[in-house]
């Protein structure tokens, strides 16, 4: 009988709200969403944008979510229950008759600049340019500065900041951070079987 | 702002109260002597006015220390623009504790980013109350949390439906109905719980006299005196001792009471002079029931700790017009009744009691505050930098000759209030010139009221306190129109971004940027 209430319980919780995986683009995001899956958690993924050298693990994206600024976002409706990566510029667009819970990850911006760099040049699409990466640095610095005062402000979302370099640091304490704010919904050990520091001292070198 | 002893400020906005109610305003009945006994040790404007008519662009300027031109969130569904860091959010990002406890949903449900900054802030209105939980460590706990969850999930799923009722749509006009009224003033709180939200407040209070460890801003907002009129029996009988034995008083009041629209709009008939009285009264009775319900807040205000550590701001965020000029609510014009608030400042620095005679804006206690704990100028988004002791009211307690200063209210005309209009009495809307900007400019004992584009009406408040008789200066009215085209060209230029609420927070290098990585359409 109890384990019947506590499935009943959990099926609920699963459905009454959507996990968002938000943050700059290589800021952490693909790897959230991977450890949210190996975690137990079902993610909502298309597979249109394949795994490749800037992620080799894969995307984990959704190419529909790019529509939102289009005010498309019926496919929501099947996100309740998933984790869903949005970057944080398309935050503002989601609407507020869902609930939904953002997993903000933050991360050095040198980081994310030369990350970004490096993804450019691999697809051919800019070369190296160092004053457009500190005028981005302040844009994003902004941008970061605004999406979190608009966060705080939407009592419809309730969010989490995790600092990408701090779960390749201690993996176990920030997963369980990650867990107990998504209702116990994930498995925390098996989210810290994603972390590749490997992987990460390699992009940073 | 490194200090040896700590600092607080309480902020109390008696939500649609009348300064002409107060006995320290001059009012001869005895509705407010708490609130007089605190006034009489108090700083205290003869002269405060409320930069807009209503709610939501008054506590935007109290929030953001900008006019309602500029800031433009001036309607139910607009969202504070993110640029203007809110008071509460400059004093927590450096470390000040912030609290609010708020009894109006306009403030404490919307998401129109009031809440910005703080720390704490507890909802009494609505169908789901937030309100400060005890921490008790007994059996019982776990059954408190497992509540509270539910409370909070209930909460999160009735916001955005609370919200919906915010914008003028056709939820909004069927909550009007005299049928559903009883519905959201009674069971979904509209004005709140005073008792209970001053009962929290005051053991905040205690709580900080007792551990003083860190700054505070405490922000209380009541909303007793706000339609409907429903005191306790004891203040009726006291202030509408007829009430009881006239049924045609009860009747009115009855139907007043669930008739929402009436709220809203100017009369389309007059009061009768039973209706008036009586309006006039319950309004009296409500404002004695709140003043008797701030007893036990102003007690602990006045301990020997708050006394000298404390600053405390008893303010209006509007009036409320009960008949005069035509006049209901606080949706349209910008008459004395409606603009003129209440206003006075209590703190430890104040050796004696002082009236100032100066026209001062409830906007400028953005600046008190910030300059009482100890800010000297403000980076503002336009990128000046303003000197916050040039805003403070704080320095009218040390001059004894004021320089002469003008103050400017706006009444941006609220689209519920007239979407209501244009569905049930569309004659109003030119009668009153409804759909057009009103503002008030006011300087020495001038008053000009303009109609945007058509009109500009000058009155001197000495001779004419109830703005009854218009005069003619042309030269007066070329002086003030002065000072107004320079308020709204400066707010032109100091205007912030979209105040709606989807909004896109990057620039077209970040979108391009985005674009490059495949992360935008």
């Amino acid at each position: 009988m109890t384990s019947i209430r506590s499935f009943i319980k959990r099926k609920i919780r699963e459905q009454s709200y959507i996990t968002v995986v938000s943050g700059l683009p290589r800021s952490g995001t693909s790897m959230m969403m991977s450890a949210l899956k190996k975690g137990g958690m079902p993610v909502l993924v298309d597979n249109i944008r394949k795994a490749d050298q800037n992620n080799p693990k894969g995307y984990f994206e959704f190419e529909r979510v790019k529509k939102l600024p289009k005010g498309e976002y019926d496919w929501l409706s099947i996100a309740q229950g998933k984790a869903v990566k949005i970057i944080s510029a398309l935050l503002t667009y989601l609407p507020e008759c869902y609930q939904y819970k953002v997993i903000f990850l933050e991360r050095d911006m040198d980081e994310i600049l030369s990350s970004q760099q490096r993804m450019l040049e691999r697809t051919n699409k800019i070369g190296e340019d160092n004053q457009s990466d500190e005028m981005l640095r302040q844009s994003y610095q902004e941008h970061i500065k605004e999406i979190s005062t608009w966060l705080e402000d939407q009592d419809w979302l309730q969010t989490l900041y995790v600092s990408y370099n701090e779960i390749l640091r201690q993996p176990d304490i920030e997963f369980q951070k990650i867990a107990v704010f998504l209702d116990q919904l994930v498995d925390p050990q098996l989210m810290t079987q994603v972390v590749d520091p490997e992987l990460y001292r390699e992009k940073h070198k | 702002m490194s200090r040896k002893y700590k600092k607080n400020v309480i902020m109390v906005v008696l939500d649609t109260h009348r300064f002409d109610r107060i006995g320290a305003y001059g009012y001869q009945r005895p509705t407010t002597p708490n609130l007089d006994s605190i006034a009489s040790e108090s700083l205290f404007f003869e002269r405060a006015v409320a930069p807009g008519q209503w709610t939501i662009p008054s506590h935007a300027s109290i929030f953001s220390g900008e006019g309602p031109a500029v800031h433009m969130t001036v309607q139910a569904d607009d969202v504070l623009p993110i640029e203007f860091q809110t008071l509460a959010s400059r004093l927590s990002s450096t470390g000040i504790h912030t609290t609010g406890f708020c009894n109006n949903p306009l403030v404490g449900i919307l998401q129109n980013g009031f809440k910005r900054g703080f720390k704490q802030f507890y909802n009494y209105s609505g169908v789901v109350p937030s309100t400060p939980q005890r921490e008790i460590d007994d059996i019982w706990n776990p059954l408190r949390k497992l509540w509270t969850r539910y409370t909070q999930l209930l909460r999160r799923l009735s916001y955005p439906i609370q919200n919906a009722f915010a914008s003028p749509n056709e939820f909004f006009l069927a909550a009007l109905r005299p049928l559903f009224v009883p519905l959201w003033t009674r069971a979904a709180n509209f004005k709140g719980m005073t008792e209970r939200s001053i009962k929290d407040t005051t053991n905040l209070l205690i709580d900080v006299e007792e551990k003083r460890t860190e700054d505070n801003f405490v922000f209380l907002n009541m909303m007793e005196t706000h339609l409907p009129y429903a005191p306790p029996d004891r203040f009726v009988k006291q202030f509408v001792p007829y009430f009881n034995e006239t049924p045609e008083a009860q009747q009115f009041m009855r139907e007043f009471n669930r008739n929402a629209l009436q709220w809203l709009i100017p009369l389309v008939e007059p009061f009768s002079d039973v209706e008036s009285t009586t309006l006039s009264d319950m309004y009296d009775a409500e404002v004695a029931y709140q003043d008797h319900l701030l007893a036990e807040l102003i007690s602990v205000l006045n301990s020997d700790y708050h006394r000298e550590h404390s600053m405390v701001i008893f303010l209006a965020d509007h009036g409320e017009m009960l008949g005069e000029h035509g006049y209901m609510g606080h949706g349209f014009g910008v008459h004395e009744a409606l603009i003129r608030v209440p206003l006075f400042i209590r703190f430890p620095e104040l050796s004696k009691a002082k009236r100032v005679e100066d026209w001062v804006s409830t906007t400028q206690l953005f600046y008190t505050v910030l300059d009482y704990f100890g800010f000297d100028t403000l980076d503002m988004p336009y990128a000046e930098e303003i000197d916050i002791s040039c805003q403070s009211l704080l320095r009218l307690a040390s001059q004894d000759e004021c320089t002469a200063r003008h103050v400017i209210s706006e009444a941006y005309s609220p689209e519920n209030s007239l979407r209501i209009m244009r569905n049930h009495s569309p004659a109003l809307i030119d009668q009153y010139k409804a759909d057009q900007t009103h503002r008030a400019v006011y300087q020495g004992n001038g008053k000009m009221i303009t109609v945007e584009g058509l009109s500009k009406v000058l009155y001197d408040l000495a001779l004419d306190p109830a703005e009854k008789r218009p005069y003619h200066d042309e030269e007066h009215i070329a002086e003030l129109d002065k000072i107004l085209d320079a308020y709204l060209d400066l707010s032109t230029n100091h205007r912030g971004g979209s105040s709606k609420q989807k909004i896109t927070l990057m620039d077209d290098l970040m979108q391009q940027r985005l674009r490059d990585l495949g992360y935008l359409e």
